[in-house]
């Protein structure tokens, strides 16, 4: 479900749930927030890196986990993993977005909730929430911050996927690298921040905190409410009877 | 701990925690937590009233129980309450704190993070946090919401209660009763409230949220961290061991 192992002085958390594509249930994002603490709180660790196992990095919500809840409780799921995804940005240490394969819907959120994201040139990028009936939950305001309200908007209408020198070239992804090259590339960085004087490093982090996340719990507060009114409706409805939804 | 009545479509949350002067402990943040939530499910509930039962609202911290934790543990207590304080700003339903007694540390934070908040003349208000030797570690965001900024900032540092008739001139109350009827002009309240249309209640709330909750859980992070960072200095080492922790 989620490995979590160090090297060096860097912690590596690997979303390890490929026969789901990496997707998020209630169980892999409880996971995720205990193990971003205790690294935020070992010693012994300076950097993370957050990856996925092959074949891609996160294919966001699991639907078919999210198909067997009642709608108050997929709203609250999602709450749920919107804090996951902003704790991210409270932590002390660095956390560095290794993307390889897709990083789709909350996929990609999570991976433009990290502070610095490697991405692979060929990965896919792909927000497909309103295509199939909604506003994506949560963690908006992390691709507002990375990408200004404009952008932001555009990308979560416009339905298509790109690859990972677009999203570069968007300003979603800091580090491009070759494909099958992105863990090697965010272990590198990650190694870099963690010779830092970590002290500096987390006054960094700590001075832009307020400017990147000020708004982010408010936001997906009513990104959420936005979301479950979208999934009364007849397209959202059909995408979730798809997946067995009640 | 916690009790729960129902008078209509008002809802009325009694802190029942005397013994510890209804003291923010573990337990109660997380049966807080579980009350908050379903009541905002609930489709027969309309209003809340948070109240508590003498000798006062609530006291903040239970010092008691922080006296078993080292720095990170309080400083992971602390946030968690604080992120419970925030969800009633996030609720759909109005939630009315009545104030009576007193209201201390956390005790003023849990207040101001209700949407009104009734008290009487002669309530203590205080926050003893800056005396202490640390900044209070949540809350400073809803309190300068309230007052502003500049005020908030004085409450903070100045160390002396305000008396509730001073709290509600500095609009850090809303309702001035006297001490009997403040639980009775909460229910009222809430009462008028419940009976308006529930989705224009529900729609204000949710407009004024940015504006109220804008950039609250940023600004308790940052306080938690500065607390933390304080927590380390010799005058808050000197009051935590006073509480009998060790450091």
């Amino acid at each position: 479900m989620l490995d979590v192992s160090t090297k060096g002085r860097v912690g590596i958390v690997s979303l390890n749930r490929p026969e789901r594509r990496n997707a998020m249930d209630r169980e892999l994002v409880a996971a995720l927030v205990a193990a971003l603490r205790r690294l935020d709180a070992d010693p012994m660790v300076a950097a993370i890196v957050l990856r996925g196992q092959a074949p891609g990095f996160c294919a966001g919500s699991d639907l078919k986990f999210i198909g067997r809840l009642s709608l108050e409780d997929t709203c609250r799921f999602e709450a749920e993993t919107g804090d996951m995804a902003r704790l991210i940005g409270f932590l002390r240490k660095p956390v560095i977005a290794s993307i390889e394969g897709f990083a789709l819907g909350g996929g990609f959120i999570l991976a433009v909730s990290c502070d610095l994201v490697v991405s692979a040139e060929d990965a896919r990028w792909h927000l497909p929430e309103v295509p199939i009936g909604w506003l994506t939950p949560w963690g908006l305001n992390a691709l507002v911050s990375r990408v200004g309200a404009i952008a932001a908007r555009k990308l979560c209408f416009a339905s298509e996927a790109f690859d990972g020198r677009e999203a570069k070239r968007l300003g979603l992804v800091d580090h491009l690298a070759a494909p099958g090259c992105a863990e090697e590339l965010a272990l590198a960085l990650a190694e870099r921040m963690a010779a830092l004087p970590a002290v500096a490093v987390a006054a960094t982090k700590r001075f832009f905190m307020p400017d990147i996340l000020g708004k982010a719990e408010v936001l997906d507060v009513e990104a959420n409410q936005v979301f479950a009114g979208n999934c009364r409706h007849p397209v959202a409805r059909a995408t979730l009877e798809r997946f067995g939804s009640r | 701990m916690l009790t729960r009545r129902q008078q209509g479509e008002v809802a009325i949350l009694t802190i029942d925690r005397s013994n510890r002067r209804n003291a923010l402990g573990t337990e109660l943040m997380q049966a807080l937590s579980e009350a908050f939530a379903e009541l905002d499910y609930d489709d027969g509930v309309a209003a809340v009233v948070l109240a508590a039962t003498a000798p006062g609202f609530c006291a903040g911290s239970d010092l008691k129980e922080l006296a078993t934790m080292n720095i990170a543990q309080m400083c992971a207590h602390e946030a968690e309450t604080a992120r419970v304080v925030r969800a009633i700003g996030f609720m759909e339903k109005p939630v009315i704190a009545a104030v009576c007694g007193f209201a201390l540390g956390g005790g003023v934070g849990l207040a101001v993070g209700c949407d009104l908040i009734v008290t009487h003349p002669e309530c203590r208000w205080h926050m003893p946090e800056v005396p202490n030797g640390w900044l209070p570690p949540w809350a400073l965001a809803a309190l300068s919401v309230r007052v502003g900024p500049v005020a908030a900032r004085r409450l903070v540092w100045a160390s002396e209660p305000v008396t509730g008739s001073e709290a509600y001139h500095l609009k850090l109350a809303d309702y001035l009763v006297p001490q009997a009827d403040v639980e009775s002009e909460a229910i009222a309240l809430a009462e008028r409230l419940a009976a308006l249309p529930r989705v224009a209640v529900a729609s204000t709330k949710r407009f004024f949220t940015p504006l109220i909750n804008g950039t609250a859980e940023a600004s308790d992070m940052l306080a938690n961290r500065i607390f933390a960072e304080n927590c380390q200095h010799d005058a808050s080492k000197a009051t935590l061991r006073k509480f009998g922790m060790k450091v």
